[in-house]
């Protein structure tokens, strides 16, 4: 349980304040409501580097970092598919520092020249580094595709290539902030030793006076219902096959979301699930395998990925695992294998909340989707699905037609140990 | 009217201390350190063992006699046991260590007994079967050839063996040395090794706790010679290139480090402070010249790994392939400047705030007071060690930076490793 209160302010901007007096620390978290899914498609990339905008200077404060490490704060920032986040902790006496900061850049950005090209160089190492220089890294890139054909899930947030982050102008980046980073489409929660009224009077002071923008109209193309097979197979420098499946699923607020999530877990969360005890252990065709969901606001993917064990072929591998599919299909879901997962998933909802920060990331993140009040009704959600719940996911999803996979083969000469 | 070009003010941070843990003694041998935090509902237990570097041939035998733990034990099956940890909700943690390796599970309180009963059966009782070990070996293999296809795990791994050669820090993975390993060797330095630890246990307890956890770890623990060290500590530290080329590199991976010093050393907390603004965080002098002004990386870091037995000093970055060797020049200009040039009052203030408002975030975050605790223990450091954090950051003057920096981090001493193009 999560205990906050809230209030909006006239410019639209929605504050969450969880008050914990257990620790001398703050958090404050402001999540913007925009992501990837939000980019043209000849501008892809261009929400996550324009995060990194975000820490070149505002208008009043020519650095945003070093005035918060003064106060012995420190800060960061995530951009993914549906949103942008940014995200500070301090010692709470330096409360206002956070609000300052955080509301000069909602006001205005700098927009120097040099902070673009300087960003746009880190980006594109950023890009290298995680998706070009390791193996696998580019697994992704090749599976958004595959899976989705009209939605902007179709790329990553880092973007389909780097010639469109080589190529974004100032013009696109002010677009952007106009567009986007207003206070009537943002959420901020400030959570710790900190009190309500405090929290009240600094946002009128510092936020207040900001004015509140167009609302934000998106037009984003759904996806439409997969009806084949799809099939990628590539060859690269890496050690080993791996597979990639992917299955589209409901988003983040659909009734069936939670069944969806317990389906992968009985799938392939972990050593006790079906996959890794089945097809690396006992068959043992794979060396990893694992299942998980996407979790995405717009409708999403259930994953299941592995590594092929020396001797097998992707073929093969794959083979094994719609056998284990139909065999899950066709056998009747026992209690017990649904009560480990549900057990599993509410611990980890318990692990997720002791960090105050994740409270506060997790409070901004509901509220996105809808309500603050997500985060505590989350546990009687994921109780109250039933085994004949993941069961009909399962027969309703788990098809051929609904699948996207991806054969990463190895070109190495094999080296067999 | 808002001034928004003025900065609210500046409260500082007047005091920190650590509270005060629990220790008992237990019955068969080891300690136990036991921190109880209230309405977490969760807890976190720490078995912290000698099975580790220190006491091994070589890095397998560490890495797959802490691994094997969990794959069966003589009650339960690998698949069991996995099927038991799953079914209370808990998380099991392996670390192999140089000094240490440990196995941990987090757990929820109301299942606190059935989580000490399992890891007690865990590591009295662990079967090393042969399958499973086979089953390992292969999961293992698979695992270091993907490793050895990162240019960030060959250049740290290179740098590090560079460093402290055969000495049991300087240890790494081998495919042959993971195949030569069978069940009899594991079981052997499970028993002399592994057997001999001490309990960090913090979080939502029950108040019998010590009841419990005494009841579920009562054997006699197996006396551990004194752990070695070899002469190599001893020799001069001198620099050498490990430097691994490949054409399918993308970027280059630098690591640039030398053999330091433990927490023990009278320079620890000076270097700490030097090593902040030289390279340990956003706002450091690598990060502003090599990110933030030329765009040649996505991070830089330079960072102090003390052991316990010595230490070493590592920077770190990954960069565009053609500015690799103007990143090293640019690297070895930042040490020269701080060594010859005094920072500014307020560049200092900056650093010494932030090192102070990020620690004092460390002890107040959940389960970390204890690992605090776990350092004063293994390290053998004086109990007020943390306690005079805040006293000793604030009294490090421009003159240390200097002095610290021209005694330890001489640009001539640092091997240099990269795994790059060409």
């Amino acid at each position: 349980m999560i205990p906050f209160e809230s209030f909006t302010l006239d410019n639209g901007l929605k504050v969450i304040v969880h008050e914990d007096h257990s620790t001398p620390m703050a958090a404050f978290n402001l999540l913007y409501k925009v992501g990837a899914r939000d980019e043209h498609p000849e501008k892809t990339g261009f929400a996550h580097l324009f995060e990194h905008l975000m820490f070149g200077g505002s208008r009043h404060v020519p650095q945003f970092d070093e005035p918060l490490q003064r106060v012995g704060g420190d800060n960061n920032a995530f951009t993914s598919n549906d949103i942008t986040n940014y995200y500070i902790t301090l010692p709470a006496v330096n409360l206002e520092t956070a609000f300052w900061l955080e509301s000069d850049r909602m006001l205005s950005l700098s927009f120097d020249p040099k902070v673009l090209e300087v960003q746009r160089s880190v980006v594109i190492e950023e890009f290298k580094q995680r998706y070009l220089n390791q193996p696998y890294g580019d697994a992704w890139l090749k599976l958004r595709p595959l899976a989705y054909k009209k939605h902007p899930y179709r790329w990553a947030t880092i973007g389909k290539e780097i010639a469109h982050i080589e190529q974004a102008t100032m013009a696109d980046v002010k677009e952007f902030f106009y567009t986007y980073y207003l206070p009537n489409n943002a959420v901020l929660v400030v959570a710790g030793d900190i009190s309500l009224v405090e929290v009240q009077r600094l946002a009128e002071k510092w936020f207040g006076p900001i004015p509140a923008g167009a609302e934000v109209k998106r037009n984003i193309p759904p996806e439409p219902v997969q009806s084949e097979y799809r099939q990628l197979e590539v060859e690269e420098n890496v050690p080993v096959d791996a597979l990639y499946m992917t299955f589209h699923m409901p988003g983040r607020t659909d009734p069936q979301y939670h069944a969806t999530d317990l389906l992968s877990d009985v799938l392939g969360r972990g050593k006790s699930s079906r996959l890794y005890q089945q097809l690396l252990q006992k068959k043992r065709i794979f060396n990893s395998i694992s299942a998980h969901v996407s979790g995405s606001v717009d409708p999403g993917l259930l994953v299941i990925e592995g590594k092929l064990n020396g001797g097998h072929s992707i073929e093969e591998g794959e083979e094994a695992i719609w056998n284990l599919i139909e065999d899950f299909k066709q056998h009747e879901l026992g209690k017990a294998e649904v009560e480990k997962v549900k057990n599993k998933a509410e611990s980890t909802l318990v692990f997720s909340e002791l960090e105050l920060l994740n409270r506060a990331m997790n409070l901004a993140y509901a509220e996105m989707l809808g309500d603050a009040n997500l985060v505590n009704q989350e546990r009687e959600m994921i109780r109250k699905v039933r085994p004949e719940d993941i069961q009909r996911q399962a027969e309703h999803l788990l098809v051929r037609e609904n699948a996207s996979v991806l054969r990463y083969k190895s070109n190495q000469l094999s080296n067999e140990n | 009217m808002l001034d928004r070009t003025q900065a609210p003010s500046v409260q500082q941070v007047q005091k920190i201390s650590l509270p005060p843990i629990e220790k008992f003694s237990l019955p068969g041998g080891g300690n136990l350190y036991a921190y109880p935090e209230k309405n977490t509902e969760a807890f976190r237990i720490e078995l912290l063992t000698k099975g580790s570097n220190l006491n091994a041939q070589n890095a397998a035998e560490v890495q797959l006699a802490i691994k094997m733990l969990l794959e069966g034990t003589n009650r339960y099956s690998g698949a069991q046991l996995s099927e038991k940890i799953d079914e209370l909700g808990s998380f099991v943690e392996i670390t192999p260590g140089f000094d240490h390796s440990s196995i941990s599970i987090y757990g929820l309180k109301k299942h606190f007994n059935e989580n000490i009963g399992l890891l007690s059966d865990i590591i009295y009782e662990s079967s090393f079967h042969d399958q499973a070990l086979n089953t390992l070996k292969e999961k293992e293999q698979n695992r270091l050839k993907l490793n050895m296809q990162k240019g960030s795990y060959t250049s740290s791994v290179n740098l590090r063996n560079a460093l402290f050669k055969d000495h049991p820090y300087g240890y790494r993975l081998y495919p042959s040395d993971i195949n030569s390993i069978n069940s009899q060797q594991l079981q052997t330095f499970h028993k002399n090794y592994t057997c001999s630890f001490d309990i960090f246990l913090s979080g939502d307890l029950p108040s019998n706790y010590y009841q419990i956890i005494s009841g579920y770890f009562s054997k006699r623990q197996p006396e551990v010679p004194k752990q070695f060290e070899t002469p190599s500590f001893k020799e001069s530290n001198a620099p050498k290139d490990t430097s691994h080329r490949d054409s399918k590199f993308v970027q280059s991976s630098i690591k640039l480090g030398k053999r330091l010093f433990t927490r023990s050393s009278p320079d620890y907390f000076r270097f700490m402070v030097a090593n902040e603004l030289l390279g340990g965080f956003f706002g450091s002098r690598l990060m502003k010249n090599i990110r933030e002004d030329k765009g040649y990386t996505y991070g830089i870091y330079s960072s102090l790994y003390p052991l316990n037995h010595s230490g070493y000093f590592v920077i770190s970055t990954d960069v565009k392939a053609e500015y690799e060797q103007e990143t090293i020049r640019e690297i070895y200009k930042e040490i020269k400047r701080l060594q010859e040039e005094p920072v500014s009052a307020q560049e200092l203030e900056v650093v010494k705030n932030y090192m102070i408002g990020n620690y004092l975030n460390a002890i107040s975050s959940p389960f970390s007071i204890i690992t605090k605790y776990k350092t004063l223990a293994t390290q053998s450091l004086p109990t007020d060690f943390y306690n005079n954090y805040l006293e000793a950051i604030n009294n490090t003057s421009r003159e240390d930076i200097q002095q610290v920096l021209s005694t330890h981090l001489q640009t001539e001493s640092l091997t240099r490793s990269i795994s790059g193009f060409i």
